[in-house]
C-alpha cells in the first residue's frame, strides 16, 4: 500500500458537518459517511498525513493492540481507495500543511479504539449523476464523469 | 366514466429566454389532455416574461421578484389547480407522449402516488463545437427520480411538502430524498419522459459556490434517517 494519499478531487466533494464527514463520488453517484475515528482519518489524509503518521497518532490516542490497529487502518484506507475517494500520491505532492507528528489533541489517557467505518449509500445515484453539478468548469477543471453514453440503469 | 384529471405542468424560469418557448411548446404538444400550464417568472430581466406572455391565454403567467427555484416552484404549486403536478425546467423538453404514459400508469394503479421515468440528455444544438466539448457526455438513458421527470398526485406532493427554499442547488435531490423517506408508492417507467438540455448555463454550473449544498442535503437526509434531527 502507498504511504501517502490525497483526496480524489475534483471527482469527490466532501465536507465535515457536525463532526460527520459527508463525501460524494461524482463519478459513481455514491455517497458516504464517516464518523468518529473514520472522520479523524479523513481529516488527517486531507491534512497530508501519511499512513505511518496516522497510525502513530492513533497509537497515542487509542488503547489498542498496535498490529490490530495498523491492520484496521490499512483496511479502511484500502476501502477509501477502492471506492475512488482517495488516491496515492508522492510525498512531494502532499499538502504543505503536514499532519502534526505529535498529535497535540491526544488525551493523556488513551481511549478505547473504535474502528473506522465507511458507510456507503447508493440510493441517490441517479439524482447525483443527473445533476448539472458535473458540468465542466473551465477554471476549476470540473470532471467529465466516467459515464458511457450507453449506460443503462434498469428500473 | 369520469372526466380525465387535470394535470398542472409547472415551469419556473429565471432568465431562460433562449429556451423557454421550446419548453412551453413541448407542453402544448402533449397528447394527454387536459393540461394546465403555470409559468412562474422568478424575476427574469432577459425577456423571458415577454416570451411567456405571447402564449396567453393558453398558460397562466405569474411574475415575482427573484426568490430562487424552490420559492418559485412553491408559489406555482399554490397557484396550480390540477389533481396532478409535473415540473419542467425552462431549458428542458417533454416528449409529446410523456403525460399520456404517466397518466396511463396512474389509471392502472389507483394507489400510486408518483410516476417517474427515464431521462435522455442532449447537447443544446445552438452550442458551437468548443462550447459543446466543455460539457460532459450526454446520457442516452438514465433513471430520473428528479422533479422534472415525475408526475405526482397533488395530495402526495403536499404530504412530502414544499421545496426547500434554503437551498440553491440540490433542491430536487432534497425533495426526492424526502419523498423516498415518506415511502410514496411509486413506479419508474422504462420510457424517456424528459429530454434534458445540456448547455453552458445549467443551474448547477451557475451556482458554483453552492456546490457544498449537496453535501448538506445528504447530511440532513442521513440525520433524518437516523432520527437524530428533523431538518
Amino acid at each position: 500500500m502507498a504511504a501517502r494519499f490525497r483526496i480524489n478531487q475534483p471527482h469527490v466533494l466532501h465536507e465535515t458537518i457536525d463532526g460527520e464527514v459527508v463525501i460524494i463520488n461524482l463519478d459513481t453517484g455514491n455517497y458516504y459517511s464517516l464518523r468518529n475515528s473514520g472522520a479523524s482519518v479523513w481529516s488527517a489524509i486531507e491534512g497530508g498525513a501519511g499512513m505511518q503518521e496516522i497510525a502513530a497518532a492513533f497509537r497515542r490516542k487509542y488503547r489498542a493492540d498496535t498490529d490490530a490497529l495498523q491492520d484496521l487502518l490499512a483496511k479502511f484506507i484500502g476501502q477509501l481507495q477502492s471506492e475512488g475517494l482517495i488516491e496515492p500520491c508522492d510525498d512531494s505532492e502532499a499538502s504543505a500543511k503536514l499532519y502534526p507528528a505529535g498529535d497535540e489533541s491526544a488525551p493523556t489517557q488513551p481511549e478505547p479504539f473504535d474502528p473506522p467505518v465507511l458507510e456507503k449509500f447508493d440510493d441517490m445515484q441517479d439524482l447525483i449523476l443527473l445533476d448539472p453539478v458535473h458540468e465542466v468548469d473551465d477554471e476549476k477543471g470540473w470532471p467529465h464523469p466516467k459515464r458511457s453514453g450507453k449506460r443503462e440503469i434498469k428500473s | 366514466m369520469s372526466a380525465p384529471s387535470l394535470v398542472s405542468v409547472i415551469i419556473t424560469v429565471y432568465n431562460g429566454a433562449r429556451y423557454l418557448a421550446a419548453a412551453i411548446e413541448s407542453v402544448f404538444a402533449q397528447t394527454y389532455q387536459p393540461v394546465e400550464l403555470v409559468v412562474v417568472d422568478d424575476g427574469s430581466d432577459d425577456g423571458s416574461g415577454e416570451i411567456a406572455r405571447k402564449f396567453l391565454p393558453r398558460l397562466h403567467y405569474f411574475y415575482y421578484p427573484r426568490g430562487g427555484i424552490a420559492a418559485a416552484r412553491n408559489r406555482a404549486v399554490e397557484l396550480a389547480s390540477g389533481e396532478f403536478f409535473s415540473f419542467l425546467d425552462a431549458d428542458d423538453l417533454f416528449p409529446a407522449d410523456r403525460l399520456e404514459r404517466q397518466m396511463t400508469e396512474f389509471a392502472h394503479g389507483p394507489t400510486l402516488d408518483v410516476v417517474y421515468g427515464h431521462v435522455r440528455e442532449f447537447v443544446s444544438p445552438d452550442l458551437d463545437e468548443a462550447a459543446a466539448r466543455r460539457l460532459r457526455r450526454p446520457a442516452e438513458r438514465i433513471m430520473g427520480r428528479l422533479p422534472s421527470a415525475m408526475l405526482v398526485r397533488r395530495e402526495a406532493f403536499f404530504c412530502v411538502g414544499l421545496f426547500n427554499t434554503g437551498l440553491k442547488v440540490g433542491i430536487g435531490l432534497d425533495w426526492s430524498a424526502r419523498a423516498s423517506e415518506h415511502k410514496l408508492n411509486n413506479v419508474i417507467l422504462p420510457e424517456i419522459v424528459l429530454h434534458r438540455r445540456l448547455h453552458s448555463e445549467n443551474n448547477g454550473l451557475r451556482e458554483v459556490e453552492s456546490r457544498n449544498h449537496y453535501l448538506r442535503v445528504l447530511k440532513s437526509a442521513l440525520d433524518r434517517r437516523r432520527g437524530t434531527r428533523s431538518t
